[in-house]
């Protein structure tokens, strides 16, 4: 440790229109709703984060990561969301994306209830593979964003795998060799209705 | 834990509380987003404890540690210098998935001949378990070699004390401030080895597992203490005393004096009276004193001189801490 680590401390003003943006403690990235602009802090200067939101009913709109995935284990790649189900156990709702595409890892970005209710949702939403217009409104308020794309990037082996059949985790040879790489991640909102502890989408038969 | 700042927009104080991103300014309104360099935040803990007050504890340690009360009076104080030692404090979420192999212990009920019921136990085939792993992290760990302190904690001082923005250039006008010898992937590894630890069951043979630690919050308190030099003589007697509560860290006394007077005066006396029986009885006590002297102490002369003449022998140092 070659350097004195001092405090620094850095105004939340909005680049655009110079408000304040609204910050939690935990915070990672920050909305202004006036802008429809998410930042995000890189170093001592705010960067622009692109935030699609997605359609649906709801007014709850709670923030995902979205990363495009390939996982190889000993029984080969798994690149497709036809292989992942294959992968997974799940059965297709004829609602997913085409078969030729790449899968999709969700992991929530909002503050978790505890540890596992991330794993827990994150599961479910990959499980799904869920296939979502944009929405044409831009929502005034998003639940806020506690976790950033690298955190996302670190929890994703461990949302893979809670998606994976437990016959499968059993072998430790195929825990061995299960190993995930991620595409460039992209920061969505889902909309939910919820009274705060609990969220639920109708579309996706989902409660968080 | 929470520490005080300046609002840079409005220099209003206020107080930020150690292991969150950001803050805002009761009195401008303003969000504001607080981090370190390499994204580890640094605090240090102020002292409760003067130079004199300091010398008082350890004083009236002292006083009470079980050194001689004389010796303790011939103790002069030399030096002292406020020391800040750094810990390191780590909130993240560990992550990730442990495999696992334990024995099956299966219970049979048989019948025998006589129509009596047993349960029998017996090894069945081992099962294997696949666990999900998600729990919070909380660890603190000293950044210096803190067997020289016999400081082993903050975690708990920290979580009580109000902590202080580091401003390493007032706080080096004050005392001595250690760096970090130990960086921030040394500590990841340790809390992930104390949490590999906390998740495993009993009754493993075999265990397999992958943890990784994410939405980290990573500071670095720095802890008072007071590290005071005594003489006594030639010798020099360190003592460490911890600047927020007064109690001794860690410290080495000059242990009891004692005046021998028996042994080499038995000696002496035995030797004598085996002379006084008979010369062969006297240089057969001589020869037995002298085996006895050279398996317990070395035969030479300066060692028999100790044992005849120092009369007043020192115990040894008093180690605290």
């Amino acid at each position: 440790m070659d350097s004195p680590m001092e405090l620094r401390v850095v105004p939340l003003l909005c680049p655009e229109c110079g408000r304040t943006l609204p910050a939690g403690e935990d915070d990672a990235l920050f909305y202004c709703a006036d802008c429809a602009v998410a930042w995000e802090l890189e170093g001592t200067s705010l960067a622009r984060r692109e935030v699609y939101h997605l359609a649906g009913e709801g007014t709850l709109f709670l923030p995902f990561w979205i990363l495009p995935f390939q996982v190889t284990t000993r029984e080969g790649t798994v690149g497709t969301v036809e292989d992942y189900r294959g992968l997974s156990g799940a059965v297709g709702n004829g609602n997913g994306p085409a078969r030729s595409g790449l899968p999709l890892l969700y992991v929530p970005a909002y503050p978790y209830q505890s540890p596992l209710h991330l794993i827990r949702a994150g599961r479910l939403l990959t499980l799904r593979q869920p296939v979502m217009t944009l929405s044409r409104t831009r929502p005034s308020r998003i639940h806020p964003v506690v976790f950033r794309e690298e955190d996302a990037r670190k929890t994703g082996a461990t949302i893979l795998l809670a998606t994976v059949t437990e016959d499968r985790k059993r072998a430790l040879r195929f825990l061995e060799s299960f190993s995930c790489t991620f595409g460039k991640g992209r920061l969505c909102t889902i909309p939910f209705a919820g009274n705060g502890s609990k969220f639920y989408h109708a579309a996706l038969n989902l409660e968080l | 834990m929470s520490a005080a700042i300046s609002c840079p927009q409005c220099g209003s104080p206020f107080n930020f509380r150690e292991g969150t991103r950001n803050a805002v300014c009761p009195s401008c309104g303003t969000a504001l987003s607080v981090h370190g360099e390499a994204g580890v935040q640094r605090f240090f803990i102020e002292e409760r404890l003067d130079l004199p007050r300091a010398r008082s504890a350890a004083r009236k340690f002292l006083a009470t540690a079980g050194v001689d009360p004389h010796m303790a009076e011939t103790l002069k104080f030399e030096r002292g210098e406020l020391c800040f030692l750094p810990f390191w404090s780590l909130r993240a979420l560990a992550l990730g998935w442990q495999w696992l192999e334990r024995e099956k212990i299966v219970r049979e009920e048989i019948v025998d001949e006589n129509g009596t019921k047993r349960v029998v136990e017996r090894r069945g085939t081992n099962e294997q378990l696949f666990e999900t792993l998600a729990s919070p992290l909380d660890w603190s760990s000293p950044a210096f070699d803190s067997t020289a302190f016999g400081l082993r904690g903050v975690a708990v001082a920290g979580a009580v004390l109000p902590l202080k923005v580091m401003d390493l250039a007032a706080l080096k006008r004050r005392g001595t401030v250690f760096d970090p010898v130990k960086g921030a992937d040394q500590v990841r590894r340790e809390a992930l080895a104390a949490a590999r630890d906390r998740c495993r069951p009993a009754g493993v043979i075999r265990i397999s597992s992958t943890i990784q630690v994410c939405a980290e919050k990573l500071s670095l308190i720095s802890y008072p203490v007071w590290r005071l030099v005594f003489t006594s003589g030639e010798r020099l007697y360190p003592l460490v005393v911890d600047a927020v509560n007064g109690r001794i860290l860690k410290g080495r006394f000059p242990g009891r004096t004692t005046l021998r007077l028996f042994a080499p005066m038995a000696v002496v006396l035995q030797l004598v009276y085996a002379f006084s029986l008979h010369r062969a009885v006297g240089a057969l006590a001589v020869a037995v004193f002298l085996v006895w002297f050279y398996t317990a102490r070395g035969l030479s002369p300066a060692e028999l001189a100790v044992f005849f003449f120092r009369l007043i022998e020192r115990g040894e140092d008093i180690e605290h801490g």
